[in-house]
């Protein structure tokens, strides 16, 4: 008391003094799983230079099971082991990395480099024997008991004895290290638990690439029998149906797609191969998004290196699925296993591609559009990067991924982005695929009224009723709306059951994710997808009489609709009819009609912003768009709307007017569909004329579609 | 009912009644616009104030991203609306996480025009039943919630009334101030254009600048000042004041601010024109044993009174404004 009242200042220097304790929250309670805690001893022994870390589960004993991690690397020196090893925080690794220094043996740069990952050790038992052995060094020893050793105060006051010894374990002139840990926690571990843990070992060296210098494996002596039946990997994935492989690389994407067949199914294999391609980003989600870009440049992987990928991609859909054979056997694999994986110069990053990570948001992606979308559990992925080249990927202290930064996130849209082009390919197989699957359904009859009542069933036991009631509601009105309407206009020919078919789908899903208890904040997406769709088509329930109006008039509404994304891409629009060039009547609901101009103005954008990624800043702009008249067509006079985008590409017309047919990574399909299907509706049709079918200036080399409308009778 | 300062646009006939009439029937009058696709025949409306804006104005392009929706919203406001000073938009919409994109596209991209102080969500599922507002109650109170800005922006002073009143205040009237109070009163003798430049402590600007900004907050305090310095000038200047007090009954009535001040028939339920004149000609204790317009209009000014009336006003405002 008497310091306090001291008015003298007082200089004390002390340094931290750690509490024993501060062991326990490195090890067991920052790592987040044994299976983790084991990873981090095996990449250990990959910094270690080992060609092979071994992992021993000895369940046998009772009384004292025992993991055992054992390496042939380069082992520790006495030195090593007191400068390093009982260093929290040592960055020795990390410095190497920095360095760009590679080990002697298999030229590697250090994954570890905050020097916490032994402390991990803890996560698996209390008693750890520790022996290692140098080249030309004593074989060292140390044991620990970690209940012992946080019990003491402060972590200064537990001294860890090491010993040297003549060499015991690795006799011969062999090094290496080896970590058994007794004691284990949990104590027991099931057959279902040792299975998993076989398999996320494996994992751990990327098994899509071929072998390389590192191989960890598991032994389970006494127990065999519960890994040796384990599904090999390389089976599975040769029971894919596609294979997509991608290299994204200063701004380049070179890509390789692949479909197999379906056994049973008379379909021939198809294989697209692009190099030199544009990859097209899907829109990134909250402040991270890079404004006005839609396709990936040099800038994309800044931090992150070049990437390759390589998918494989599997059909459930009942019919496909039980043409494959042992269907559970590759059901219960892709549950468990499916997703996309991240490894970096080819060891695993967790926890991308595990069970419980969504790191893409593949399954909230699909459900959006259920048909063309891949989710989690049809897919076998890895994503590769380089070590040296990804400087700005920095992993998470607990070792669950990434730091959540701008290159984290442009990944994700690499990947996805990537992902989009395969799901695009693969969406007219699938289609080929149905044809000969699935049994012609009838729109008149597709009704959504027995999903339905089975989803407010869901909804009122989940005690969602209440939050979700309108949406339903709202989507059972409108779905029965489109039904009657499109059906009475006689619209049953166009596709009407593909659209029907997937808003009764989406609906399944939804009750599947209310029944499997899956979040609410996902359920409401989901929901609100669906009516995403149904509202687009409400504009065809509500459009206005069909009256005459003049061509002049429905393009300058929808130039003024537009305007401003116009001018804000720096898009010219030349536009001969507001001069009065060309103008002529016919007679037609403006709103829908102005729906159909729009969704072709909104596709001209797009695909304008990928062929010119950057607008010329200066007076002559890059991307153009054409609206115009033509009376060339033999069945009507039409608006064109022509562009020096990138065209339909060799895509059919029936193709891009397919339902849920899309080549952009954040498009639902829906565009040139309701397009066709509002000028249908007035007695005309979507058009996509050939280049000398009518009059274009041959600036506006991309694509031209043509709204016609029906002579006058 | 005091001047529309709201407008509700959506091309849902019933969605639109639903909203207008619940705003209307909450003291917010309001313009509905039952959008066609028409942009051209939307009319302009530059005291717009709040805009509810349902998201899907018929564009008919179905797509998640809603640019051209919101390319739309943007047009109605650049080649139509035309809003002239702080306004801000409710997004009606099925779709209310869309709201900060809006926000972000139209201060991005609107050229010509003011850009929203604020684009805020309003989800229609949880208030519509098969069309139908479900609980105007509950609505208007999701309003209030979600519009933090809403006092602020539907009855915000307007700048220049704030200034001419000032100059009117400054001005010297022909009768001269009265010398003996004036000499009690710090800084009446102030020139305007030396007043206006003076940093008000309590504002932490001057005058000219709360005037220029855009801080409509600041404007009711620099209004509520003013109000202040009428008092005090009603003392050397009681015939100005007098227009002044006047003036701020009639805004009052306008705006429907419930007190005792204005009611009287037909006042509260319809606050009309021949309410007004009504509430002008009925006698109240307020203004001594006459109607207000014998006071107003007295050649005589009962400067006590009118300080009394001011203070009142004041407190109102007061009310008002917390």
């Amino acid at each position: 008391m008497a310091e306090e009242l001291d008015n003298d200042p007082v200089e004390v220097s002390r340094p931290f003094r750690p509490r024993a304790r501060v062991l326990q929250l490195l090890g067991d309670e920052l790592i987040g799983s044994p299976r983790l805690a084991v990873f981090e001893l095996v990449k250990n022994a990959y910094d270690a230079d080992a060609t092979r870390a071994v992992v021993t589960l000895d369940l046998q004993s009772d009384d004292q099971p025992t993991i055992t991690v054992e390496d042939d690397g380069e082992g520790m020196t006495l030195d090593v082991l007191q400068d390093v090893w009982l260093v929290p925080g040592d960055d020795h690794r990390q410095r190497q990395r920095a360095r760009g220094q590679r080990s002697p043996v298999h030229h590697r740069l250090p994954l570890g480099e905050k020097g916490l990952g032994r402390f991990a050790v803890h996560k698996l038992g209390n008693q750890i024997k520790l022996t290692t052995r140098a080249q030309e060094a004593k074989e060292c020893f140390v044991e620990i008991d970690w209940n012992e050793l946080i019990q003491k105060p402060y972590l200064d006051e537990a001294p860890v004895t090491i010993r040297t010894r003549p060499p015991e374990v690795f006799a011969d002139g062999r090094t290496g290290t080896r970590i058994e840990v007794s004691e284990l926690r949990p104590p027991a571990w099931t057959r279902g638990e040792v299975r998993r843990l076989c398999n996320q070992i494996t994992s751990i060296c990327s098994p899509f690439q071929e072998r390389g210098d590192f191989l960890a494996t598991l032994q389970v002596p006494g127990n065999e029998h519960w890994i040796e039946d384990l599904p090999d990997f390389a089976a599975i994935i040769g029971r894919s149906i596609w294979k997509f492989s991608f290299l994204l690389d200063q701004g380049k994407f070179d890509w390789s797609y692949e479909f197999f067949g379906v056994s049973g199914l008379n379909l021939d294999s198809r294989t697209v191969t692009k190099d030199g391609d544009r990859l097209q980003l899907p829109t990134a989600s909250g402040r991270r998004r890079r404004k006005d870009r839609v396709v990936a440049d040099e800038t994309t992987i800044k931090g992150i290196g070049p990437v390759l990928g390589e998918f494989y991609v599997y059909d459930r859909d009942r019919p496909v699925l039980q043409r494959l054979g042992d269907t559970r056997l590759l059901a219960t694999y892709l549950d468990e296993y499916g997703g996309i994986r991240v490894y970096r110069d080819g060891i695993r990053v967790y926890n991308y591609g595990e069970q419980g990570d969504d790191w893409l948001g593949l399954d909230l992606r699909r459900v959006n559009v259920p048909t063309r979308r891949i989710s989690r559990n049809i897919i076998l992925g890895a994503v590769h990067l380089s070590l040296d080249q990804s400087d700005a990927m920095i992993e998470k202290t607990n070792r669950e991924g990434f730091v959540e930064n701008d290159a984290l996130g442009r990944l994700r849209q690499i990947v996805l982005g990537a992902l989009g082009t395969l799901e695009s390919e693969r969406q007219t197989d699938k289609q080929r695929i149905r044809r000969l699957t699935e049994p012609p359904s009838d729109p008149v009859t597709d009704g959504l009224e027995t999903p339905i009542a089975e989803l407010r069933r869901e909804l009122q036991r989940h005690e969602l009723g209440e939050t979700l009631e309108p949406v339903v509601a709202r989507i059972q009105r409108q779905f029965r709306e489109m039904q009657e309407t499109l059906l009475a206009a006689g619209m049953s020919g166009l596709n009407l059951a593909v659209v029907f078919h997937e808003v009764e789908r989406g609906v399944r899903v939804l009750y599947q994710a209310i029944v499997e208890g899956k979040d609410l904040e996902a359920a409401a997406i989901q929901a609100q997808e669906l009516m995403r769709i149904l509202d687009g088509f409400a504009t065809l329930l509500r459009r206005d009489s069909k009256k005459q109006h003049t061509a002049q008039h429905l393009v300058n509404q929808a130039r003024t609709f537009n305007l401003l994304r116009l001018r804000h891409h720096k898009v010219q629009l030349e536009c001969p009819l507001m001069e009065g060039d060309g103008d002529f009547e016919a007679t037609f609901s403006l709103s829908l009609v102005l729906g159909a101009l729009n969704n072709l103005i909104d596709n001209a954008l797009y695909w304008l912003r990928v062929r010119w990624p950057d607008p010329d800043p200066g007076e002559s702009p890059l991307r153009r768009l054409y609206v115009a008249t033509t009376d060339d067509l033999a069945d009507g006079p039409a608006i064109l709307v022509a562009d020096n985008g990138v065209g339909f590409q060799e895509d059919s017309p029936a193709d891009v007017t397919r339902p849920f047919f899309t080549r952009k990574p954040d498009g639902m399909g829906l565009g040139l569909y309701y397009a066709n299907l509002a000028m249908e509706l007035n007695g005309g049709r979507l058009a996509f004329p050939k280049r000398q079918e009518v009059d274009v200036p041959a600036v506006y080399d991309g694509a031209i579609a043509a709204l016609v409308f029906g002579r006058k009778t | 009912m005091g001047p529309a300062q709201t407008i509700v646009i959506d091309d849902e006939p019933h969605h639109l009644v639903g909203l207008a009439d619940t705003l209307n029937r909450h003291d917010m009058p309001c313009r509905q616009i039952l959008f066609s696709g028409n942009i051209e025949g939307v009319d302009a409306f530059p005291d717009a104030r709040l805009i509810f804006a349902d998201l899907h104005l018929g564009t008919g392009v179905i797509g998640s991203d809603h640019r051209t929706d919101f390319s739309t919203i943007g047009s109605l406001l650049e080649g139509a609306i035309k809003p002239v000073g702080r306004y801000g938009i409710v997004l009606w919409t099925l779709y209310p996480d869309q709201a900060p994109r809006l926000e972000e596209f139209l201060r991005e991209r609107l050229e010509g025009v003011e850009k929203p102080v604020g684009v805020w969500p309003l989800a229609k599922p949880p208030h519509l039943d098969e069309d139908r507002i479900r609980d105007e109650g509950n609505l208007i109170d999701e309003i209030r919630r979600a519009v933090d800005q809403l006092e602020v922006l539907i009855n915000k002073p307007d700048a220049a009334e704030v200034e001419a009143t000032l100059a009117r205040l400054f001005n010297q009237p022909e009768d001269g101030p009265n010398e003996t109070l004036a000499s009690s009163v710090p800084g009446l003798d102030v020139r305007l254009d030396d007043w206006m430049d003076e940093d008000l402590s309590s504002l932490g600007a001057t005058p000219r600048a709360i005037l220029r900004g855009d801080d409509a907050g600041k404007l009711f305090l620099l209004q509520r000042v003013v109000h202040s310095i009428a008092t005090l000038r009603a003392v050397s200047h009681p015939h100005v004041v007098r227009d002044i007090v006047r003036h701020r009954i009639e805004d009052m009535y306008r705006q429907g601010v419930s007190m005792e001040l204005v009611e009287g028939p037909d006042v509260g339920e319809e606050r009309t024109a021949p309410g007004l004149a009504h509430w002008m000609d009925t006698e109240n204790p307020l203004f001594g044993h006459c109607t207000p317009r014998q006071f107003f209009e007295a050649d005589q000014v009962d400067v006590m009174r009118l300080r009394g009336i001011s203070a009142r006003l004041d407190a109102v405002d007061d009310g008002a404004f917390t």
